[in-house]
């Protein structure tokens, strides 16, 4: 009698999880049809990026190098140039190589002017090499 | 890491090599297995591990404390949160960094949303491997939304590096506590669907039941720890029997078994799942208010000298005990970092439970022990 | 304008021949579109219990998926392994469909169409479906491959261990119907009642043995062995490969229709034509089929045979002579 009991929940357990995949066959799909529909980023942190503060209209980067010292991987590199008539530096190169960059926003807690943060870009697959050598002074006139 | 051939006296003629190569359609990693069979049973198994060696103990030495966070995750990248705290926590035990208690409290719910994302992605692949293609779609919905979580606080979904000496680097926004029930909520609707689909199959039964067992001496001798160590029935977690963090302050339960059968270890991280649900709920209830960060940019900005000596800190991960050893000569970098990863001991265990089993069998027990072979090789 | 098409031909080639000719080429055409349809099927099935929605893209809703599929593998390279037995490597994905081929031409359609009308059906049916076994195995051991060869004897070992099952339980069918033939087994429950009512053990046990016999979770250990071994069809690549894929759709059909044919009342329905009916209730059977895929994990080897010689043969044994008694005592 308990090998007949045993057999009877066996194949009630069957027919339970047939209950429960055919119950789920009938509800809504929880995925989106990408590139269609696109996710949500918004809080995503992507590659990184420069600010743009609205009492100056561009950057403040001051090319201290900060970043590119702490930086594990070294991938970021810098370069900057006194203009006329200011004291402080500004960037006239500033390359993020994000083939080597882990994300780990190191760079971005050292900034003195808070000019880097994470972007939401999350699309940054490339064909070559070179198109991972981001520009972070694109938005601002370029290198 | 060489592959002895046998001796023709120590085995019968008709046994034959296979080699699961380091390539094979099941989530562990890269990792080779030697198998000498006798027709269908298993005579001698040999792992062969390095094949995804990247140095991380090496790297260590040449990093400064917070240059080797990002190095954290991903040794196990399903624990990827809980190694980077574990690592942030032994730095600052050794250099004695005060920490808010919102950031305690903010790392424990954290860790344990890690922890149940882990045990989420084990259960879908040990379904994948006995041949059950369904529960781990449903996993990854449940381990989406867990991660669509953590991104809205760390801004990363797998390989978190949110930590900081001295506590975290964003604070929790004031609509994460509701956020996070939500998400707990659709976790508990869950759990019967799980009991029904997978505990309770008969065929899930037989496949696992009564397979791989390992003895509790076996488990002491090769220092095996985690959900394998409970479902053979000794109590041993990290976070009860050398507590850190704000872990004292929660009350949940060991769930122990004594068959250590792959059933076992299925049921235990199961069980673990609700205790970590549990976890959760009071750390939300008991978050305080406050900054999540003493000082910002320590490590970073102003880089860290730890005091010389040595130092062991160990933590719970999803695995089992992860001790990070840490050995200081004064300096900014560590003079040598060591890792003690729990799937080291898991694998290594197998060399003695396997033999004797069949070659389906293989496959279940592998994929129960749950171990990942990154951070076996590091 | 078939008949025309036929009488046309038969003035070339005979009557005979063009019957024949014909009628092998309207079933391989709606094999085909079968197959087309039921691999879309099994992907929209799977998609919608995991809460997506599988193809969408090629074609409306994905229906041209398979064709894209079918073009994709027309594409790859063909080979053949170096140390290969050559006439059996090529041989087996050709054989492995006659089989199925031959049986859907006797299965009957309704009653209007003078098709498929044989006395022993049944036991011409049963002797066929047993030749797929060997294409398999030719596969398997034609491969030159270790694994291949361990996929195909395990498959052997399957198909000929689920094979019993269901001769058993459509013996049981014809106590009741008192006739080998599909055509007069059909007739037999239009005037009685579906003999699934009648036979409920018998049906729930072809059920399971057609699981079986076409590789289908959670019986497919020769197929999804590709977690430790790779089946017997490995070293196939490209068209070849499609084959087996396609013999085993067609044979899935092939073998729910039967089951349509002795359980569930063959082409008898209210309202649609009696070719549409079968078809629906080949479908169905086969749409719990893939349900069952997506429900449950594997069976082992050992637990695979165990199943079949010391549950489902007893149990049809037991049904076959429960039902002989009721039959005789009848009367």
């Amino acid at each position: 009698m308990g090998a007949l009991r045993l057999f009877a929940q066996g194949v009630w357990s069957l027919v339970v999880g047939l209950g429960v995949t055919g119950r789920h066959m009938l509800r809504r799909r929880v995925t989106i049809f990408y590139p269609h529909e696109r996710p949500d980023v918004s809080r995503w942190g992507g590659p990184i990026e420069l600010v743009t503060f609205p009492e100056t209209g561009t950057h403040d980067c001051i090319a201290c190098n900060a970043c590119v010292r702490v930086c594990p991987s070294e991938c970021i590199s810098v370069e900057g140039k006194r203009p006329e008539g200011s004291k402080k530096m500004r960037a006239t190169k500033f390359i993020l190589d994000f083939s080597t960059c882990s994300l780990c926003g190191l760079c971005v807690d050292v900034c003195p002017t808070d000019t880097l943060r994470y972007s939401t870009r999350y699309d940054e697959a490339t064909y070559t090499r070179d198109a991972t050598y981001n520009d972070l002074l694109e938005p601002f006139g370029g290198s | 890491m060489s592959t002895e051939t046998p001796t023709p006296a120590a085995e019968p003629l008709d046994t034959y090599t296979l080699n699961m190569g380091p390539q094979h359609p099941s989530t562990h990693g890269v990792l080779r297995l030697v198998l000498t069979l006798q027709g269908e049973r298993l005579i001698r198994v040999e792992p062969v591990i390095g094949y995804g060696h990247r140095a991380h103990e090496k790297m260590a030495e040449n990093r400064t404390y917070a240059q080797f966070l990002p190095n954290t995750s991903r040794q196990d990248y399903l624990s990827g949160m809980i190694y980077n705290f574990a690592w942030v926590e032994a730095v600052e035990k050794m250099a004695g960094i005060p920490v808010p208690e919102r950031a305690l409290v903010a790392r424990v719910i954290l860790a344990e949303f890690n922890r149940l994302s882990s045990h989420l992605l084990w259960i879908g692949a040990f379904l994948l491997d006995i041949g059950g293609w369904t529960p781990a779609l449903y996993t990854w919905d449940d381990r989406e939304a867990i991660l669509f979580l953590l991104e809205s606080v760390t801004g990363s979904r797998l390989t978190y590096c949110t930590g900081r000496f001295g506590g975290l680097s964003r604070d929790l926004d004031a609509d994460f506590p509701r956020r996070a029930s939500v998400v707990l909520a659709k976790l508990k609707a869950r759990w019967q669907e799980y009991e029904d689909l997978i505990e309770s199959n008969v065929i899930f039964i037989q496949r696992t039941q009564g397979i791989g067992i390992f003895t509790q001496e076996q488990c002491r001798s090769f220092g095996v720890t985690g959900a394998n160590l409970r479902a053979a029935g000794v109590p041993y977690d990290v976070r009860k029997v050398e507590p850190y963090g704000a872990y004292p302050r929660f009350q949940f339960d060991i769930p122990t078994r004594t068959e250590s059968d792959a059933f076992a270890r299925y049921w235990v991280r199961v069980q673990e799942m609700k205790q970590s649900v549990r976890i959760v709920e009071q750390a939300l209830e008991q978050l305080p208010d406050g900054p999540v960060l003493t000082e910002k940019g320590l490590g970073s900005k102003k880089r860290l000298k730890l005091p010389a000596g040595t130092q062991y800190y160990a933590v719970e991960s999803a695995r089992g005990a992860y001790g990070i050893l840490l050995v200081s000569e004064g300096a900014t970098e560590p003079w040598r970092a060591k890792f003690r990863t729990p799937s080291y001991p898991n694998l290594a265990v197998l060399e003695d439970v396997l033999p004797g089993y069949m070659m389906a069998d293989v496959v279940t027990i592998l994929g129960s022990v749950d171990i990942i072979i990154p951070e076996i090789d590091r | 304008m078939l008949g025309g098409l036929r009488q046309w031909l038969a003035g070339f080639l005979g009557d005979s021949v063009a019957t024949f000719l014909l009628g092998a080429a309207l079933i391989m055409t709606f094999l085909a579109f079968n197959v087309l349809f039921l691999v879309w099927l099994e992907r929209k099935v799977a998609a919608h219990i995991h809460r997506r929605v599988g193809p969408m893209e090629a074609g409306p809703h994905g229906t041209l998926q398979t064709v894209a599929d079918m073009l994709k593998l027309l594409g790859k390279q063909l080979l053949v392994p170096a140390a290969a037995d050559r006439v059996g490597y090529l041989l087996a994905p050709l054989l492995v469909f006659l089989p199925t081929l031959c049986v859907a031409s006797l299965i009957p359609l309704s009653g209007v169409e003078a098709f498929a009308d044989v006395p022993y059906g049944l036991l011409v049916i049963v002797a066929l479906s047993g030749l797929t076994v060997l294409a398999v195995f030719m596969a398997g051991w034609s491969s030159n491959n270790k694994y291949a060869v361990l996929g195909g004897m395990r498959s052997v070992a399957q198909v000929v261990a689920y094979e019993i099952p269901i001769l058993l339980s459509a013996l049981a069918v014809v106590l009741l119907s008192q006739t080998m033939n599909l055509r007069h087994i059909v007739e037999a429950q239009q005037h009685t009642v579906w003999y699934v009512l009648l036979q409920p053990v018998a049906a729930v046990i072809y059920f399971i043995g057609i699981t079986a016999e076409t590789n289908r979770a959670p019986f497919d250990i020769p197929e999804a062995e590709s977690e430790l071994v790779a089946g017997f069809h490995t070293e196939y690549s490209g068209m070849r490969f499609a084959m087996f894929y396609f013999a085993e759709y067609t044979n899935m059909l092939v073998l729910g229709a039967l089951g349509a044919t002795l359980f569930l009342g063959g082409w008898l329905g209210p309202w649609l034509p009696g070719p549409v009916w079968l078809l629906l209730k080949a479908y169905a059977g086969i749409f719990v089929m893939m349900w069952m895929r997506w429900t449950f994990p594997r069976l082992r080897f050992d637990q695979l045979m165990t199943l079949a010689w010391k549950l489902l043969i007893p149990a049809a044994l037991v049904n076959l002579a429960v039902t002989a008694l009721l039959v005789h005592g009848a009367g």
